[in-house]
């Protein structure tokens, strides 16, 4: 693709008129980002010439930035990071084909945002509820320390084994404590997949804009009560992603 | 059986085994879902403040040099299929 044939795509809208957003699409030097429209409904794209984009911050962070500005002034089902249509006819099937959809999640999701809620065991409270959490595992520790790397290899795996099961018991500990209280004000929530050990929740929900400071105070609520030991990642407001059901590849 | 043939036949059989351990670690280090999932551990090792700047990027670079591999096989891969139908079609 060397003519800048491709349509990126970043998110849909109900717009009957087009719009300019801007010139802050990706790639060298930035790119209009502008509407394109089927019905009473509107893809937000750029022109590209790339048929792929690293997935590094930078481009991430534009493609967000893009989604954020239209958000600003619109409600949006967000299109997933690198997805380019390969000509403006491709472009104009696909809304054809995928108006329905858009139609009922936008109708759906009105009036609501997404936030996101990661926690995090600080490296003490990690070392205290996992790692040195009860005796056993201590001994074993100290045994694997003795015998050395070599000698002490199938030890460690167990060791591995023991500790992913305590973890994996203290963050279910914590889903029915916080996840399940916060599930309590928000219209829908899902619990994502954890990334990396020190982990302990990774959760979306979706709330009411009315209800967005009761939201807040809630999770204040927990974090006065786990803060110590937690680390408190609250996000948003964010695209819908974790609560919309149109799929565009 | 696969046992069989390997005690059967010695060089044949450790061949056997060195390739398959070549291909698992290869489909290890070029899965796309795998790559893209260790992007957002570095990520939030990074931001967390496990790891600094200088970790960060080369991790990055590294992990990205292996999505662009790994999109290339893809490609080649789903071209060469192309190849066999259009081949089945011409056929018939």
């Amino acid at each position: 693709m060397s003519e800048k044939t491709g349509k990126y795509l970043y998110c849909f809208i109900k717009a009957g008129e087009s719009e300019d957003i801007g010139e802050i699409g990706p790639g060298q030097g930035e790119q209009p980002v502008y509407t394109v429209h089927h019905r009473d409904m509107a893809a937000v794209v750029s022109d590209s010439a790339e048929e792929y984009y690293d997935p590094v911050g930078k481009n991430a962070m534009c493609h967000q930035n893009v989604i954020s500005a239209v958000m600003a002034k619109h409600e949006v089902v967000p299109v997933r990071f690198g997805v380019i249509c390969k000509s403006m006819d491709a472009l104009n099937k696909l809304l054809e084909e995928i108006y329905p959809a858009v139609m009922t999640n936008l109708e759906r999701l009105h009036n609501k945002m997404e936030v996101g809620l990661k926690l995090f065991w600080t490296r003490d409270s990690f070392v205290k509820e996992v790692g040195e959490s009860n005796e056993e595992v201590v001994a074993l520790k100290n045994k694997i320390v003795e015998l050395g790397p070599d000698k002490g290899y199938l030890l460690m795996i167990e060791l591995g084994e023991r500790l992913q099961k305590i973890a994996d018991e203290k963050r279910l500990y914590y889903i029915e404590n916080i996840y399940r209280g916060l599930q309590k004000e928000a219209v829908e929530s899902r619990l994502n997949d954890i990334v990396g050990e020190r982990m302990v929740l990774n959760a979306a929900f979706l709330v009411d804009k009315a209800g967005e400071e009761q939201f807040d105070l809630a999770v204040n609520r927990f974090y006065d009560i786990y803060g110590r030991t937690l680390e408190f990642k609250y996000t948003g407001p964010w695209p819908p992603y974790n609560f919309i059901d149109v799929k565009v590849d | 059986m696969v046992l069989g043939k390997i005690f059967l036949s010695p060089f044949k059989g450790l061949w056997w085994v060195f390739e398959e351990i070549y291909w698992r670690v290869d489909e290890e280090l070029y899965d796309e879902g795998k790559l893209q999932r260790q992007l957002l551990e570095l990520r939030q090792s990074f931001e967390l403040g496990d790891i600094g700047q200088e970790e960060y990027e080369l991790g990055e670079e590294l992990l990205i040099a292996r999505l662009r591999t790994a999109r290339e096989r893809k490609l080649e891969q789903e071209e060469n299929e192309g190849e066999v139908e259009d081949d089945g079609d011409d056929s018939i």
